[in-house]
């Protein structure tokens, strides 16, 4: 288990190395360069002092040679200035970072609780008018664009019954608390809806797959209650599945999060990383992509030890011989 | 009958590592599928490896066509050293060897014509034009019996027993000087089994090929064989001349294999052996593998692993046992 | 999912709405539109007989620009839908075919793509600048240009699933005998990979293909209303909805029409896939 918690570490340290260099080379390739937006705001600069300006930020070398100085100085806390923002990138990460976990956690928690309860309704009754129902909900739900849903949402609540925010979340420390919920129920709503879907349908066919196993008719046959076979031996088996998928998930989960925070002007990483861009912010776009990766493969590396923690397999195949 | 050796097989080991998880914790364990087997092949005759199923004897088969690379072992045909050929070498060699596999119907690409599977080594080897390879394929077609008319047709149109035809007109098509036969016709009706056996035998003398036959039903193998080597636990117990072997068996596990089969075990009454567990391929019994099986076991088998000598009757059969008959 | 629609109803829907598509210029040369026209007088126009579905901020049709941007979003679909599953079709060939280090390194590979974070690349890749990848300006600049480019990024996010699928296929089929006994004769891996075991794993390929089809077009959708996809005046769904949020309040139909085709499209491509799949189940036709 501990091994097995290593190796995967490792490999998602890996893997994001690898990807700050793929990110850093393709900020690189963006519209514009540091240096040009530099005389663009001082017409003062002669493209003497602009060769000079490169040659000062290193932006003359070749870009293994940039990339390592970049990391070297990230690897120390140092990642750079914010452009638009003038101030050292990390600071603006924090809250940011803060404002999405709630985002993402919120999200996945109604998201499954509602996906997990209707798929596992829709297992336990099959073929019955509900099933059918819910069937068809989740359906539309992985075939709604993210964005339309936010959209639609914000028509019916904001626009037409007028109850709720359609964006803004106020950021002055002085907010109530039942100001910031308020602002939240809508991008929570829009990205727990666009999830919720995918997780029903996989806890159905898990849990489906599972009651026809060997293992629960036997439990049937010793006497268990219905209650008893369902909930201990038929979920516990179905969710091992579910959460390996959950955890391939949490990339688009994050995906979504980006578009309900473009949506709703919330202030988080998704919508951070799309500003940062639009507004060929280097450092930021760079930092807050490379922390959406991370967040995303630790979300991968909890779910897989939630994983080896409930497949039995993992765990006592090291003391076993043979298959 | 008495040629050279085509096909010399020494020493051949071939072990399988066990996957145990998804995520590969845990020390490797192996399955030791074919524990040390030797034997030779001459040319023009028909060698029948016969056992139970798990015995290895596919896994013989499929080391010797380098299916599988054997652990360790040579493999010698015409010559060559198979297992240390690479590629543009293997491949040439490949030319000469036809193989026939027991479930016809999976052993032919469904999405493939029956003419093209039957040319397919001759595509492949790059010989003749397209359309000598057809014509080609149409001669293998009348030879096994199947309508000329049907050849556009795909597996899925025909029967178990048209569609081992094909696979044997496909084995045969780059004229191979081998041919390796696993268990052929068991998985056909017992009517449909004499006709392609007869094919089988009809096709070496006509083309003066040299069989490799697996098989587990003793009496295919007493109706193809000249000669015979039974395995047991990834290595041959027993091993020589058909006749010998079948009605003068001496390891004690060839007879209670014959014991089983009653037109050819005789009247030799009931079976000797209680035949128990087969024996674990990834945990072997030290000693004599047969040993817990075996009738005549004793202190000595459960130590040593018997060599396979010939045990002095008089007779030209090889057996691995302490105590042969 | 219950039969309510017939098996190949999806497809039909699909079939349907690309002819549709395809009429586009017949619409048009019928109306007297052309769906580019911008004419300020006519901006947010109520349906009309001239307009049957009214105008949008700009004066436009909006018959014809839904039209116009359904040959877009239907072609990028297909057309990245299909690179997507010759990339993964053939990671999933090689890493199932030669198995070992090779099938372990693309295999990592194709987890860390589905584990990250694909969206925020994506839009990276789509503000990439092509003329600092040497591409000439008069090429980087031109209106098509969008078009390819999403190609390309639409596609490079969406093999991973055909080739875990692929991968898994050919484990499968190369152990099955008549892979066997290519093999055996001397078939070279190439051979074995595309006639032997391409040609066998095709159903499942074609599942996931049609799948990924409305993944492409969700991608697409988003991306160009992110302002970062197809670039205007060329229509296409996602970017008719660029400017949706400014006139929910005003003209909401507008923000109606585009999603719900790519609602449509997708959940139809989704259904059609399902439906394949299930007729390929092994459990529900029997072998």
């Amino acid at each position: 288990m501990t091994r097995f918690a290593v190796t995967r570490a490792i490999e998602g340290l890996i893997v994001l190395l690898v990807m700050s260099f793929v990110v850093y080379g393709l900020i690189g390739l963006m519209p514009g360069d540091p240096i040009d937006l530099m005389i663009a705001s001082n017409p003062k600069l002669t493209s003497a002092d602009a060769q000079r300006l490169r040659a000062l930020y290193g932006l003359d070398r070749p870009i293994l040679e940039r990339y390592l100085n970049w990391l070297t100085a990230a690897l120390q806390g140092d990642f750079g200035y914010s452009r638009a923002f003038a101030r050292p990138v990390l600071e603006l990460i924090g809250p940011r970072l803060v404002n999405t976990l709630v985002l993402m956690v919120a999200s996945l928690t109604v998201a499954l609780i509602v996906g997990l309860a209707a798929g596992l309704y829709a297992a336990l009754h099959p073929r019955s008018l509900i099933d059918d129902l819910i069937g068809y909900l989740s359906f539309i739900s992985i075939s709604t664009p993210t964005f339309w849903l936010a959209l639609l949402l914000m028509m019916l609540f904001s626009v037409v019954l007028g109850v709720l925010p359609a964006s803004g979340m106020p950021v002055g420390a002085d907010t109530g608390l039942g100001e910031r919920l308020r602002h939240l129920i809508l991008p929570v709503a829009t990205l727990s809806l666009a999830s919720a879907g995918g997780y029903t349908r996989y806890m159905r066919a898990a849990m489906i797959e599972t009651l026809g196993q060997d293992f629960i008719r036997t439990a049937r046959a010793k006497g268990a209650s219905e209650m008893r076979v369902v909930l201990r031996h038929g979920l516990r088996n179905a969710l091992i599945p579910v959460i390996t998928v959950i955890a391939l998930d949490f990339g688009a989960l994050f995906s979504g999060a980006l578009i309900t925070e473009t949506m709703f002007a919330y202030p988080g990483m998704g919508k951070a990383i799309y500003d940062a861009i639009m507004a060929n912010d280097f450092n930021l776009a760079l930092v807050t992509l490379l922390f959406a990766t991370l967040t995303t493969l630790v979300g991968n590396f909890a779910a897989d030890l939630g994983y080896a923690w409930l497949d039995p397999r993992i765990s006592l195949a090291a003391g076993r011989a043979g298959t | 009958m008495n040629g050279a050796a085509l096909l010399s097989v020494e020493g051949l080991v071939k072990h399988f590592p066990v996957q145990r998880s998804l995520f590969r914790l845990g020390r490797g364990t192996v399955v030791r599928a074919v524990n040390g087997v030797s034997f030779e092949l001459r040319t023009g005759e028909t060698l029948a490896l016969v056992g139970e199923t798990g015995c290895g004897k596919t896994t013989v088969a499929r080391a010797v066509a380098m299916l599988y690379r054997p652990t360790t072992g040579r493999v010698r045909f015409r010559g060559q050293d198979m297992t240390r050929l690479r590629r543009r070498g293997l491949k040439a060699a490949r030319r000469h060897i036809g193989l026939i596999f027991q479930d016809p119907l999976s052993s032919l690409n469904p999405r493939l014509s029956v003419a093209r599977l039957i040319a397919e080594p001759l595509a492949i080897h790059g010989i003749g034009s397209s359309r000598q390879r057809r014509e080609r394929a149409f001669e293998l077609a009348a030879a096994v019996g199947i309508a000329i008319g049907d050849l556009d047709r795909h597996p899925h149109a025909f029967s178990g027993g048209q569609c081992q035809r094909i696979a044997i007109a496909r084995a045969l098509a780059s004229d191979p000087a081998l041919v390796i036969a696993d268990e052929p016709v068991s998985s056909l009706d017992a009517s449909i089994q004499s006709q392609v056996l007869n094919l089988l035998i009809d096709m070496k003398e006509r083309r003066g090929l040299s069989y490799l036959f697996i098989t587990h039903d003793i009496a295919v193998a007493d109706a193809i064989a000249d000669r015979v080597a039974v395995m047991y636990a990834g290595r041959i117990v027993e091993f020589g001349g058909r006749d010998e072997v079948f009605h003068h068996p001496v390891h004690p596990y060839t007879r209670a294999l014959l014991d089983a089969v009653p037109q050819l075990g005789g009247d030799r009454g009931k079976a000797r052996s209680e035949p128990t567990e087969p024996p674990s391929a990834t945990s072997s019994p030290s000693g004599c593998p047969y040993h817990p099986r075996c009738p005549k076991a004793q202190a000595l088998c459960k130590e040593t692993m018997p060599d396979l000598t010939s045990p002095g009757g008089g007779g030209a059969t090889l057996a691995a046992c302490h105590f042969p008959d | 999912m219950p039969l309510l629609w017939g098996r190949l109803l999806p497809g039909g829907v699909l079939v349907l709405l690309a002819a549709l598509a395809l009429s586009a210029p017949i619409y048009e040369a019928a109306w007297g539109i052309d769906p580019n026209a911008v004419d300020l007088s006519q901006r947010y126009g109520q349906p009309s007989l001239t307009h049957p579905l009214g105008t949008d901020e700009l004066g436009r049709d909006l018959v014809a620009r839904l039209l116009r941007g359904g040959r877009v979003s239907l072609s990028v679909g297909l057309v990245a839908a299909l690179m997507a599953t010759a990339i993964g079709t053939m990671i999933g060939l090689l890493a199932g075919y030669f198995g070992g280090k090779l099938d372990a390194l693309l295999m990592r590979l194709t987890d860390s793509v589905i584990a990250l974070p694909l969206l925020p690349l994506l839009i990276v890749l789509a503000a990439v600048d092509l003329t600092k990848l040497g591409v000439p300006a008069a090429i980087a600049q031109s209106e098509d240009v969008s078009l390819y480019r999403i190609v390309i990024i639409t596609g490079l996010a969406s093999w991973t699933t055909v080739a875990r699928l692929v991968r898994g296929e050919t484990l499968a089929l190369r152990e099955r005998e008549f892979v066997l006994a290519a093999i055996g004769q001397g078939a070279g891996a190439f051979r074995v990979m595309f006639v032997h075991i391409f040609p066998n794993a095709l159903t499942p390929i074609i599942v996931a293909a049609t799948l990924s089809v409305g993944n492409v077009i969700l991608f697409e959708s988003v991306l160009s209303f992110l302002g970062l996809g197809i670039q205007p005046p060329i229509a296409s769904w996602g970017n008719m909805l660029t400017h949706a949020q400014e006139t929910i309040w005003s003209a909401p139909a507008l923000a109606i029409y585009p999603g719900v085709l790519i609602l449509i499209v997708v959940a139809n491509c989704n259904l059609l896939g399902d439906r394949l799949r299930d007729s390929l189940d092994p459990r529900s036709v029997g072998r």
